[in-house]
């Protein structure tokens, strides 16, 4: 069995894994960083991989793992961790909207509600992942990644309205 | 009052943007470098670890070879011992001198007697190229 060839694998999840990354550390650099981990592991398991069914919620799982573990290594470290600090920045880096007022309000909506909402949104809605990937990458069911779903835009819909 | 599919249609319509030029190149680059690093067996540590494999298969075999040698030596040494097999005569003197230091009041005739018993013994023993029946089999505990 040939293992996974890694250019093959970026070129299929790489950039999609780097906004996401981008958006969740906050971080461009950051997220750079973790990016080369999330390669290291999925080289790490390049035979194994011919036999994972579905490859892109795997590989955005090994994404969401590392990232994990970067924000615990920076809050254990000297600088404490605020992943969402730069979070409207790093939106607009990574995904552009319609116009630049839409893209002030999303992102502020966004940066509102709680982590595994935006989460779910930018997943199922940025990414087009199904709430089945984004079950497997979050390791929750997928009735609770559809309820998170539901309630962040809700809750999304709320803020933009100018409510609490 | 916004519906919220509003909200779903309005963040369908950001579009991803594209990434930093390089990217590809650098996180593959960066992630075999890493990989080289954590690698356990670098192309020294297999020279050095085949080498130690080969060390400790000579010295189990030089081992073995020194054990066997040494059992043989042993084996010889037990089946050639230096006490060479005594005649009959001196057989049942050493037989009833061993009996009679523990038979004090015995007297000289029933000594004698004695004596000329354990030579008959040896004397029919060596003649059959048995060994010869021990007093000491004969006790018996109840």
């Amino acid at each position: 069995m040939k293992p996974l060839d890694i250019s093959q694998l970026f070129d299929r999840f790489g950039e999609a894994m780097y906004r996401y990354l981008t958006v969740k550390l906050g971080s461009p650099d950051d997220a750079e960083d973790v990016l080369q981990e999330v390669f290291c592991r999925l080289v790490k398991y390049s035979f194994r991989l011919r036999l994972v069914h579905d490859l892109r919620a795997f590989a955005f799982r090994i994404a969401r793992n590392e990232a994990s573990r970067f924000l615990q290594r920076k809050i254990h470290g000297e600088q404490a961790a605020q992943p969402a600090a730069g979070f409207a920045e790093s939106l607009r880096r990574s995904y552009s909207g319609p116009d630049g007022l839409s893209e002030q309000a999303v992102a502020a909506a966004l940066t509102r509600i709680p982590d595994e909402q935006r989460e779910v949104i930018i997943l199922r809605i940025f990414e087009g992942l199904s709430f089945r990937e984004i079950a497997a990458v979050s390791g929750q069911s997928i009735n609770t990644v559809a309820s998170r779903f539901r309630y962040g835009i809700e809750k999304m819909r709320t803020l933009m309205e100018g409510g609490k | 009052m916004k519906h919220e599919r509003y909200v779903e249609e309005l963040l369908e319509r950001f579009s991803p943007r594209p990434s930093p030029p390089g990217l590809k190149e650098r996180t593959i680059q960066a992630a075999e470098q890493k990989i080289r690093e954590r690698r356990l067996l670098t192309p020294g540590w297999k020279w050095i670890f085949a080498t130690s494999l080969v060390l400790l298969a000579l010295s189990i075999l030089a081992n073995w070879r020194i054990s066997a040698v040494e059992q043989n030596h042993l084996s010889a040494l037990l089946n050639l011992s230096g006490e060479k097999a005594l005649s009959p005569e001196k057989q049942a003197d050493e037989e009833a001198t061993e009996l009679l230091a523990n038979l004090p009041d015995l007297d000289a005739a029933s000594k004698k007697f004695l004596l000329r018993v354990f030579l008959d013994e040896e004397r029919a023993a060596a003649q059959s190229g048995q060994s010869a029946r021990r007093f000491t089999e004969e006790i018996h505990e109840y």
